[in-house]
């Protein structure tokens, strides 16, 4: 069973009284264990497409299944608890709560789920010690690098233990170094543990590591490489 | 976790944060320091109120509207120890007044000349205290106590005798000659009543040729005056129809007029300076979370409920509030604790303004808790209003709008 799989997916916006086809039709299976970048120029319909999968954003018609469940017709509530269990996000701007130590923002997501304390500890410090920055626990945000606040941001999204995880342009506000650095961490844990990515960029150095690609254009998927 | 991310949130601009605790301490303060003067006033005016004519009056029917001699009651020990039976009630001050000329040489003023038992009197009224010539009554004597307005009118001292006469009981003639005792001065008490004479209750009764046991009222002094309607009730259908049993609100309704009408005014105060601290407050709630909506797109993105994300804004404005309150009482409370042993004296045209209405010249402050927990609960609700905002922008929040700044 994929753990994405969308079916002829349409979202259509009301832009100056003209309907505005963001996503124009697509449909993308994704299995599990993937490294998959969705990509096209600026406009293309990547980013409606991850926010549609990820339950941010409602589709105009069509269907997405997560895992075999349905959510196009879940309520906002609904969404939000799926969204806590399943689905882990990476962000362009990191998006860290800003008054959180760096363990205090992965735990959050775990306190949401109800783990209990002792448990969200272990996993916190796995988590940091994971991404590379152990040492750098109960610093907040603010007094982070970039490329520490991405890593954060990509432990934080490993919390919940989700299904998948949707990145959105996460290397675009990093230099090459933390690029690379980041990059190949999420590689390792794909490789090693089996978790999906699946990106949004336009970014050549995450093209490059992607194992699939999905180019789109106009809303439309124009090539995948998985179906050459 | 929700608790330290509101509490933390508090705490992050902290000029912003600070300068809005800042509003609602000053709010605060200033509303219990006005409302504590205020009460301290009323309690006063109460007090001296009460002081004079009791918590409640037993008075023969009819008597408040037409304050004729003839509608004097009995107040036999009988009665008197009915009356005492009831739970409350501590002490009974009973008084035979009328009005009578008093003349002295070729001076003549009419005056309200009042019988009473004078230890009782002083016990309440203070009254030998204000005694500034002379002695003060002795039960039986026969004298007068005069105010000393009324004798520089007459050019009346003490040991002269002076010349009382006027209606008794039953249509006699009330006719004496009385001594000077002694000279009171009612300056501290209020000086309305320039023609005011205190004698004796047996030399009142025989000025009036009233009979034994015969008052004009008897003033019942409670133990604690919130319960003086239910006791005037109490007393009321235990004395039957001939008596009639009223309240000091109902005898004194100026006074609660006064109460009244500054009290609102002191309420129309308050709402003015809450409303100047509840837009403060607004203010910071809104540009707090106008400027975290990217942040609330997040943490409603990765799994935390809209109805979650509320509780945090909504723990945060209280806390805010909370911790103003707190600082506002630790403020307020020394302050007003000072005054409270410490009334400021009143000076120039004011004193007068005090004297008219029968309290001492003094800004007493009250230390009701009542007081504290009404600004307590009033700066609840304007938290609770304030907190709505935020509420409802965040049920309206839009993830995508949200993240992408839109």
């Amino acid at each position: 069973m994929p753990v994405i799989d969308a079916r002829d997916v349409y979202k259509t916006y009301e832009g100056n009284g003209l309907p505005v086809h963001a996503v124009n039709g697509i449909s993308l299976r994704v299995e599990k264990g993937e490294f998959t970048a969705v990509i096209g120029p600026s406009g293309c319909g990547k980013t409606t497409l991850l926010n549609m999968v990820g339950g941010l954003d409602s589709i105009t018609s069509g269907e997405i299944l997560i895992g075999g469940t349905r959510i196009d017709s879940m309520s906002g509530r609904q969404l939000t608890d799926f969204r806590l269990h399943r689905i882990g996000f990476v962000f362009q701007a990191y998006n860290l709560i800003p008054v959180l130590t760096a363990r205090e923002n992965i735990e959050f997501i775990m306190e949401l789920q109800g783990v209990e304390a002792a448990e969200r500890a272990v996993r916190s410090r796995e988590l940091l010690e994971a991404v590379g920055i152990a040492e750098k626990s109960d610093i907040r945000p603010g007094k982070l690098s970039g490329g520490q606040q991405q890593r954060v941001a990509v432990a934080r999204a490993l919390a919940s233990e989700p299904e998948f995880v949707l990145a959105d342009e996460p290397t675009a506000n990093l230099d090459s170094r933390a690029t690379a650095e980041l990059l190949d961490m999420m590689l390792e844990m794909n490789r090693q543990s089996g978790i999906t990515f699946v990106f949004a960029t336009h970014d050549q150095r995450v093209i490059d590591r992607a194992r699939r690609v999905v180019a789109l254009d106009d809303g439309k998927v124009v090539s995948d490489s998985a179906a050459r | 976790m929700l608790w330290t991310l509101a509490w933390r949130n508090v705490w992050r601009n902290r000029r912003r944060s600070g300068l809005t605790l800042a509003t609602i301490l000053l709010a605060v303060v200033l509303g219990l320091l006005m409302r504590s003067m205020q009460y301290g006033s009323y309690d006063a005016m109460i007090a001296s109120t009460v002081a004079r004519g009791g918590h409640i009056q037993v008075h023969g029917e009819g008597y408040w509207d037409n304050k004729s001699i003839d509608r004097s009651i009995r107040a036999d020990a009988a009665t008197l120890g009915q009356i005492m039976t009831v739970d409350g009630v501590v002490d009974l001050v009973p008084r035979l007044e009328s009005f009578a000329l008093i003349s002295f040489g070729d001076r003549t003023k009419p005056a309200a000349v009042i019988g009473t038992d004078p230890t009782v009197e002083h016990r309440y009224t203070a009254l030998a205290d204000r005694v500034v010539e002379g002695d003060y009554l002795a039960e039986g004597q026969r004298g007068v106590l005069l105010l000393s307005s009324l004798a520089d009118y007459l050019g009346a001292k003490v040991g002269d005798e002076v010349v009382l006469l006027g209606a008794g009981y039953r249509g006699q003639t009330a006719a004496d000659l009385l001594p000077v005792i002694g000279i009171f001065d009612l300056a501290m008490m209020g000086n309305l009543e320039t023609g005011l004479a205190y004698v004796p209750l047996v030399a009142a009764r025989e000025l009036y040729a009233a009979p034994a046991d015969q008052v004009t009222s008897l003033s019942v002094m409670l133990g604690d005056g919130d319960t003086a309607w239910a006791t005037a009730d109490i007393l009321a259908t235990m004395l039957g129809t001939e008596y009639e049993v009223m309240t000091w609100h109902e005898t004194s309704k100026e006074v609660v007029q006064q109460i009244q009408s500054d009290s609102a005014g002191g309420i129309f105060m308050l709402g003015i300076l809450y409303m100047v601290a509840g837009f403060g407050l607004l203010g910071t709630v809104l540009m707090s979370t106008m400027e975290r909506r990217r942040e609330f797109g997040v943490m409603n993105a990765v799994g935390l409920r809209k109805g979650r994300l509320a509780t945090v804004l909504f723990i945060e404005t209280l806390a805010l509030v909370i911790v103003g309150v707190i600082l506002g009482l630790l403020v307020s409370l020394p302050i007003i604790y000072w005054f409270h042993l410490h009334p400021i004296p009143v000076s120039g045209d004011l004193v007068k303004i005090f004297q008219d209405f029968n309290v001492p010249p003094f800004i007493p402050f009250a230390l009701d808790p009542g007081i504290f927990v009404a600004q307590g609960l009033v700066v609840l609700v304007m938290a609770l209003i304030v907190a709505s905002f935020p509420i409802v922008s965040i049920r309206r929040l839009h993830i995508i709008r949200a993240i992408t700044g839109r």
